[in-house]
């Protein structure tokens, strides 16, 4: 029987106490999530680019709440507004929380002022992945590139993220790199407070 | 090889890798997300969500099955409480009860008291007719698919539609027994 | 639970046997004995073949060949672990469908009911331990004779199979399997040590 008259527990999403962000589901649940997102865009599309561009939109959505729900969870309803600030925040904090550890790495791109890039070893979402090989560089980090979208520009730091696979020496699987490339007007207020 | 004893859901949840549930809630999110914007009728919405999930519960099954222990079910009633009382915990990390069984043991209710894949949702005024967690229902008629059992599954009772918990019925249509397809006169 | 089947070479003679006498009391039908009798023929050749050692590349345990196969029979993975004995792409195919048909037999040969099907033949060259999954898809390991622990590797190739082909979502279900992750997980387990699979 459809219970009716029952009220529901909150009258309103927002009565609802947030949760502490420590409830897990398995990884596996998460990965035939995220499959079945890759496997449905992919019938959205006609090329790589427009897969990679889609999987980043829905990773934006993602990245935009998280910041919401980080901003106002962990730090008191403060953000971030320095650039290298706005970084350590989703290398170390955002992916605490999303994939359960630090990135690997944070670094400054060498060629270009504009550039930071954060690599992992094994992005979660690539774990169980195999790339076929008629899909040359494309990679489902795109969707983690989302995220960081999402998040810098909620944050008021707008830029073009994208995610590379790079060999590594020595290694057989080549690493993710998230690549950062602000917009300008980032970088100008940045001079600006000096 | 002596059978090995099925392993509780408590278990084996507490031995796989998990992933902070914020994530695959606000995946999930974008996905619905996606689909209103690329569907934009809720009616067609609920029926991908439901194809979706489908094809998760086809590939999902083997995972159950490799991880459980489980051996084959005797019956319908057998099969609905390991989805229950396994299947839930070990993904979701949930809990779920069976009740509400009919006479001839063919159609009963999984109750949830808790799904996170509703955290933070609230229906807009404009989705009302929405079947959110209608990936669910999918994924078990996907999985019961794979090991021979045709169910129609279907919600009864929706959190997000105001009620105080989440009721899947799950109703077998047919339970194909698995035997050499072929038959002599083919 | 009913025990599955375990056959010796010994035991594949009764079978034709028993495949004769069930199609003198009418209640097989010739070609179900055709069948049978095709399978023994060609797995009878396919173990001559096969010589002893071919699989003994060092570290490997002494696997010759490992194959999955889906549900209705079609060959979705190959690999094998030999230098000598190794198969072209049509013995394989054949080896798979065969072994599809074969195993199928035996559930309805076998005189106890809910027989799950061959679940081991030892030849004089060789064992071929085989695992079907509730859902119908067959894993199957060629080795040399009395290896041991086939089971827990086939069940962790099993594993392997639901996490690196069934959650990559550009592996189309029931088609032929070509992950790179897949292939790299499976050829560390199977290098390892056979102790690994001991306590698992």
């Amino acid at each position: 029987m459809i219970g009716v008259g029952k009220v529901k527990q909150y009258g309103n999403v927002l009565d609802k106490p947030l949760n502490k962000g420590k409830q897990e589901v398995s990884l596996s649940a998460f990965a035939f999530l995220f499959s079945e997102l890759v496997q449905y865009n992919q019938t959205q599309v006609d090329n790589i680019g427009e897969l990679e561009r889609r999987l980043e939109d829905a990773g934006y959505a993602v990245g935009a709440r998280v910041l919401e729900l980080l901003c106002h969870r962990d730090k008191g309803n403060r953000r971030e507004t320095r650039l290298l600030g706005i970084l350590s925040f989703v290398h170390s904090t955002v992916w605490k929380v999303l994939f359960g550890k630090v990135a690997d790495s944070l670094e400054k791109g060498t060629e270009h002022e504009d550039e930071y890039m954060i690599s992992e070893k094994e992005l979660l979402v690539n774990k169980f992945i195999s790339i076929p090989k008629d899909m040359g560089t494309f990679n489902c980090g795109a969707f983690v590139a989302g995220i960081v979208r999402g998040v810098l520009d909620g944050a008021g730091f707008p830029a073009v993220v994208t995610a590379h696979f790079v060999p590594m020496e020595g290694q057989q699987r080549p690493r993710t790199t998230i690549l950062i490339k602000f917009a300008e007007e980032v970088l100008q207020r940045e001079a600006r407070l000096g | 090889m002596p059978p090995v004893a099925p392993r509780s859901g408590d278990a084996i949840f507490a031995n796989v890798e998990r992933v902070n549930a914020e994530l695959f809630t606000l995946t999930y999110g974008a996905i619905v997300r996606q689909l209103l914007t690329d569907l934009e009728e809720v009616e067609e919405v609920n029926k991908q969500l439901d194809q979706m999930g489908y094809n998760i519960g086809i590939r999902l099954i083997d995972e159950f099955l490799a991880k459980s222990n489980v051996s084959r079910c005797n019956d319908f009633k057998e099969t609905t409480d390991v989805i229950a009382k396994v299947g839930f915990k070990m993904f979701l990390g949930v809990t779920a009860s069976v009740t509400n069984w009919d006479a001839d043991g063919t159609c009963c209710s999984i109750v949830l008291e808790d799904n996170p894949l509703v955290d933070f949702v609230e229906l807009p005024d404009n989705c009302q007719g929405l079947y959110y967690c209608n990936i669910l229902s999918g994924v078990i008629r996907g999985a019961l698919d794979m090991v021979s059992m045709k169910t129609e599954v279907t919600w009864l009772r929706d959190v997000l539609r105001g009620d105080d918990l989440f009721e899947l019925q799950v109703k077998l249509l047919k339970h194909v027994p698995e035997e050499y397809p072929y038959k002599d006169d083919e | 639970m009913p025990r599955p089947v375990r056959i010796s070479f010994r035991a594949l003679n009764r079978l034709v046997w028993t495949a004769f006498v069930l199609l003198l009391s009418n209640q097989m039908s010739i070609w179900m004995l055709i069948c049978v009798l095709i399978i023994y023929c060609q797995l009878f050749s396919f173990s001559v073949h096969d010589n002893v050692g071919s699989g003994k590349v060092f570290g490997m345990a002494a696997i010759y060949s490992l194959y999955i196969i889906n549900k209705s029979g079609g060959l979705i993975y190959y690999k094998d672990y030999g230098s000598a004995g190794r198969m072209d792409t049509n013995d394989s195919l054949r080896v798979a469908s065969l072994w599809h048909s074969m195993h199928a037999i035996s559930q309805q040969l076998s005189p106890v009911s809910g027989c799950l099907g061959i679940e081991l033949l030892q030849a004089d060259t060789f064992d071929l331990h085989c695992f079907q999954s509730l859902t119908g898809t067959k894993f199957f390991v060629v080795c040399e004779p009395g290896a041991q622990h086939m089971e827990n590797l086939l069940k962790f190739v099993y594993e392997l199979y639901t996490d690196y082909v069934l959650k990559n979502p550009f592996y189309e279900m029931e088609m032929p399997i070509r992950c790179e992750l897949f292939d790299i997980n499976l050829t560390q387990a199977v290098q390892k040590d056979r102790v690994v699979f001991l306590g698992r």
